[in-house]
């Protein structure tokens, strides 16, 4: 007896094609739908549904907020320095607060006009305790803008120590409500789910690699490594290409060429100045 | 395809002429505010190399062999990066040092906006980061951290420097806040003639209701321009800030269609280079928008 091999369909074999079709379609198009509506033709990363993008998301006097918080990010580490390096032995370090902000004009903290145009909000520092679950996050909150619709802000940073350089330490967070108060918590998803969302910028570096591809910031920022080669900065007489431009035979006629050419580079530089600045750094 | 021509020659004569300054950094910069930016980074630890002539206008700049030979001469560039010195790279390819020079790029850090004005709504990158305050605070730091990378050495003195420079371009704000001190801010409206000032005008509060160019260095359509007029009156632009070193008989015709008061503002993109030069014109800019203001409070 042979065996025979028999194909059996079952009945609603053609719906479930269909069925797979139309969820695939669904699943595609979805998808596609996500992309769209999260993205945007200048963003290099995702940007998620917790964060949103200070280029394209925040409009106005919110925006400008935001552009301030971003440089001031890199300012607290060396305010926190200056105003902790004659501390006593077993004195506590401490946030820079408002009145040091103040003192350092920095905006958006520092109460000048632009602070009244851009909705004058109020800042309030939090300063973490020395121990517990509040350990290592300090916050500033700026909440009741008059502006309308203008939302708040919070500045948190990490746990960090004395002479941090470390700005991913510090997170800009929004909220489109304009009265907001200081969270009990600076953890991420405790933020997240009171509705806070990260601000994310769009940074320069993003446009660079827009612009250039996508490996331009890094390939820059790979050719100083081994620069200078033995900490000291190169030689000027040595080319950009390594080779050297010194004419180590000693022939005399060939370093009088040298010198008249580097005299008339440095008469090119001089004509490009404008003839000002005629000394180093001037 | 002309510089590609002259690139054999004038590399020859760079490589055997480059300036024999020993173990003196070599910084080049591409625009003039990057010129004070590091200058005062560097102070006298750092030579400071314009790519470019000081009377060359940036916009749609054509490179010259003399660039190639100055490019030569340098051992890092500052640049902008993100549309304002796209010449610079095209001097980098014509010179073969794509790759080879080391590039700093000032924006790295700065949170960008879009340009303000633009009446399709699209978000175009501004890349005039430089007429500022707190954009070009961001690029010091960032210019004086990657020749910190370069010059280990030297790294903390320009910290220091970038920290003092800061404060003193900080100090223009409060100057300028003295400026308008009691003046009536609610009827200043302002119109540019280009996207230059944005950044500016963000960072003091200011809005900017329309700006004339529909793209940078693109003058408008008779049609555009029409429309552009026509939005100035519906918005009750008052104030038009038009550029300090590139005239324009455009602005004069908007002033006539519209009797908006006219203002010029320095792009700080012309003239010699010097270590003074950025905050010299950012107080000079922001005493005219502080005229501006207490002008339109008057009317």
């Amino acid at each position: 007896m042979s065996a025979m091999a028999q194909e059996v369909r079952p009945a609603g074999s053609r719906l479930e094609w269909l069925g797979m079709i139309a969820a695939t379609i669904a699943v595609v198009g979805a998808l596609g739908f996500y992309v769209v509506a999260h993205s945007d033709e200048h963003s290099t990363e995702p940007i998620y549904d917790w964060q949103v993008s200070a280029f394209a998301g925040l409009t106005g006097p919110d925006q400008a907020i935001y552009n301030s918080l971003h440089t001031v990010k890199d300012e607290i580490p060396f305010i926190y320095d200056d105003i902790n390096q004659f501390n006593e032995p077993g004195q506590k370090f401490h946030w820079p607060n408002l009145t040091d902000f103040q003192d350092w004009l920095l905006p958006p903290f520092y109460k000048d006009t632009s602070w009244e145009q851009q909705g004058s909000l109020t800042w309030t520092l939090f300063e973490p305790l020395p121990e517990g679950e509040m350990q290592g996050t300090t916050m500033y909150l700026g909440t009741d803008g008059k502006l309308p619709g203008q939302g708040s802000f919070l500045l948190t940073i990490g746990h960090v120590h004395a002479g941090f350089t470390n700005t991913n330490a510090m997170v800009i967070w929004w909220i489109s409500k304009n009265h907001m108060e200081m969270p009990q918590s600076g953890f991420r998803d405790g933020l997240i789910l009171k509705g806070w969302r990260e601000v994310v910028p769009y940074s320069g570096a993003a446009e660079v690699k827009r612009l250039f591809g996508a490996d331009a910031a890094e390939r820059a920022k790979a050719q100083f490594k081994g620069f200078p080669p033995d900490g000291t900065v190169p030689d000027a007489s040595t080319s950009s290409d390594g080779g050297s431009t010194d004419n180590a035979s000693g022939d005399s006629a060939s370093a009088d060429a040298a010198a008249t050419k580097a005299a008339e580079v440095e008469q090119l530089i001089q004509n490009a100045l404008g003839g000002q600045d005629t000394e180093k750094g001037k | 395809m002309l510089l590609r021509t002259v690139a054999v020659g004038v590399l020859a004569f760079a490589t055997l002429g480059a300036p024999a300054q020993a173990k003196t950094l070599r910084v080049g910069i591409t625009l003039h505010p990057y010129y004070s930016f590091v200058a005062n980074i560097v102070g006298d630890r750092a030579r400071v190399i314009p790519l470019i002539d000081s009377d060359a206008n940036p916009h749609g700049y054509a490179p010259q062999p003399a660039d190639m030979i100055r490019m030569q001469a340098m051992d890092v560039m500052v640049v902008n990066g993100i549309g304002h010195d796209t010449w610079a790279f095209e001097i980098l390819d014509a010179a073969g040092m794509r790759n080879k020079l080391k590039l700093i790029y000032a924006n790295d850090g700065v949170s960008l906006i879009p340009v303000a004005g633009d009446p399709s709504g699209e978000k175009v990158v501004n890349p005039h980061t430089f007429i500022s305050t707190t954009a070009a605070i961001q690029q010091v730091y960032t210019i004086a951290r990657a020749l910190g990378e370069l010059d280990p050495e030297n790294a903390t003195f320009f910290r220091d420097n970038a920290r003092h420079y800061a404060l003193e371009i900080r100090k223009l704000r409060g100057e300028f806040d003295a400026k308008i001190a009691g003046a009536d801010l609610s009827k200043f409206r302002c119109a540019s003639m280009h996207s230059g000032y944005d950044y500016i005008m963000q960072e003091l509060g200011l809005q900017v209701s329309a700006v004339i160019e529909p793209r940078h260095g693109v003058e408008p359509t008779a049609r555009q321009l029409a429309e552009t007029i026509d939005r100035i009156k519906a918005a009750n632009v008052n104030v038009l800030f038009a550029e300090k070193y590139f005239a324009s008989k455009l602005s004069d015709t908007i002033r006539d269609a519209t009797g908006v008061r006219m203002y010029s503002i320095s792009h700080i993109s012309s003239g010699p280079y010097t270590k003074g030069k950025f905050i010299e014109e950012m107080r000079e800019n922001l005493t005219t928008i502080a005229t501006a203001i207490r002008e339109s409070a008057k009317s």
